[in-house]
């Protein structure tokens, strides 16, 4: 008996709140109404401090409210789908361009045409439409234990699956983004077939299977594990500007090397970038954001704790990105990785790239 | 015979289930009606299996695992009176209210090559990951 009325207050108190949350015009007659302010909703599945401050910045520049919620991509785009018309986004930034091509497939985002954009953002580094432009740039490169190779031991990923490599390599599984968008170049360049060997020569040249994220493939090399990882360049630089000493020492016992497809083809790059939104009620004030983003204030604080490259060859780099090594970027237009992510997967698969 | 009634006091509960479990049912009703087409094909012939086989070895793994471990604490927390027998009764219960996903990162984080107890051997010993089986 005693315990049926705190449920039954309980249960009403959830009602009211829900009733409260679903009726907002209540408080329209507060004693002054204040200007509107406009309000700009971006989706992120970045988190970053320096992200925050940058935003601030915005706000208070173009007196505007940046409503920001963080997640995962994944989410996001669940979440959108869900809302559908509903959805108060405006922006989206996410990391990758197999990503960014996850929301245009799914309709989440619309088409802008932006000469400021287009002039900031290479043409390889933005959708061929219009429907997302590059932000910054990420490269999805080779750890390497130097005392057992060097960098002209893997100048291209093909040196990577050669026989001489077995039993020492280190990566993530396979349906990560990162792998996926990588396949997709590889994929584009020289097909299937030659892509599935490729993947193929690489399973059988694993020290264990794929298991944790990137930075967990330089630790490994670090312990011992294994001498070589396919990992993005900014885990290894940001291991090295770590306040863990331990962290230090991965570092400095690792190095990094960013490989070729083939002799003189340009490496792969990757980008983090922006689209708007389909629901976006104001594609002007998005597009003013996002070359706001393009700027040198916005470059630089987009990549000082990411250790991500500018997309702007202006913006001086990152502390502890220069011990990255000099490469020329491939001429491949990004929208590839999106068009041959599904086909990516199905090949890991069929090479047993779990 | 005891009569099937519903009570009135069993809906605050029943609406509070349903309100809980609504985004299970979603989702589970998004995967139904939103499949098939060649990614599904593809999962079917190449993934199925394999994603089969390992829930299988899975289950049968937790299963030996229980008998081994868990049956026989049980037994001995149940039937046995010995000190710390109290302690023991609730304390190994304790897992179960955390979700298996944070247990599984937390085991894999500590027993990971590059986890603490690993870390810990290779300083003492000197030995490389691959000096040794573990």
């Amino acid at each position: 008996m005693t315990l049926r009325t705190p449920l039954f207050a309980g249960l009403s108190l959830l009602v009211g709140a829900v009733a409260a949350c679903s009726n907002p015009t209540e408080t329209t007659d507060a004693p002054e109404a204040a200007a509107p302010v406009p309000t700009l909703t971006l989706y992120s599945s970045r988190h970053y401090d320096s992200d925050k401050a940058l935003f601030a910045m915005f706000e208070e520049q173009e007196g505007v409210k940046l409503d920001v919620r963080e997640a995962k991509a994944e989410q996001l785009i669940e979440t959108m789908k869900a809302e559908g018309d509903q959805s108060p986004a405006d922006v989206i930034i996410t990391a990758d361009a197999g990503s960014l091509w996850r929301f245009q497939e799914a309709g989440l985002t619309q088409v802008l045409e932006s000469e400021a954009l287009s002039a900031a953002v290479p043409e390889k580094y933005r959708s061929a439409d219009g429907a997302w432009y590059g932000l910054a740039r990420r490269l999805r490169g080779i750890a390497y234990d130097p005392s057992r190779w060097s960098p002209e031991d893997l100048p291209t990923w093909d040196t990577l699956a050669a026989e001489d490599k077995a039993g020492e390599i280190c990566v993530r599984s396979s349906s990560n983004i990162y792998n996926l968008s990588l396949m997709g170049e590889i994929i584009h360049r020289y097909g299937s077939e030659a892509a599935q060997a490729w993947a193929t020569s690489i399973v059988g040249n694993m020290a264990r299977n794929p298991q944790g994220g990137d930075t967990d493939q330089i630790r490994a090399i670090a312990a011992g594990e294994c001498s070589l990882a396919i990992v993005n360049h900014y885990y290894w630089v940001r291991l090295g500007a770590s306040s863990t000493e331990a962290d230090q020492q991965v570092a400095a016992s690792t190095a990094f090397l960013v490989p070729e497809f083939t002799a003189g083809s340009g490496s792969h790059v990757n980008i983090t970038g922006a689209a708007v939104a389909s629901t976006a009620d104001d594609p002007a004030l998005a597009e003013t954001f996002m070359t706001f983003l393009l700027s040198e204030t916005g470059q630089t604080y987009l990549t000082t704790e990411t250790k991500e490259l500018p997309l702007l060859d202006t913006t001086a780099l990152p502390e502890g990105v220069e011990a990255v090594p000099e490469f020329t970027a491939s001429d491949v237009n990004l929208g590839v990785y999106g068009e041959n992510q599904a086909e990516a997967q199905r090949l890991f698969d069929l090479a047993g790239w779990n | 015979m005891p009569r099937l009634t519903v009570s009135l006091r069993s809906i605050p509960p029943a609406l509070l289930i349903a309100l809980v479990g609504l985004p299970v049912l979603m989702a589970i009703w998004a995967g139904v009606t939103a499949g098939g087409g060649a990614t599904w094909d593809h999962i079917l012939q190449n993934r199925l299996g394999p994603y089969s086989l390992t829930t299988i070895w899975v289950l049968i793994l937790a299963g030996l695992l229980m008998l081994v471990i868990a049956v026989p604490a049980a037994w001995l927390v149940s039937l046995f009176e010995f000190p710390g027998r109290s302690l023991f009764s609730w304390a190994l219960i304790l897992p179960l209210a955390m979700p298996g996903y944070v247990m599984a990162y937390a085991w894999a984080d500590l027993l990971g090559v590059a986890g603490p107890l690993l870390s810990w051997v290779r300083e003492v010993t000197g030995w490389a990951a691959r000096d040794y089986w573990l």
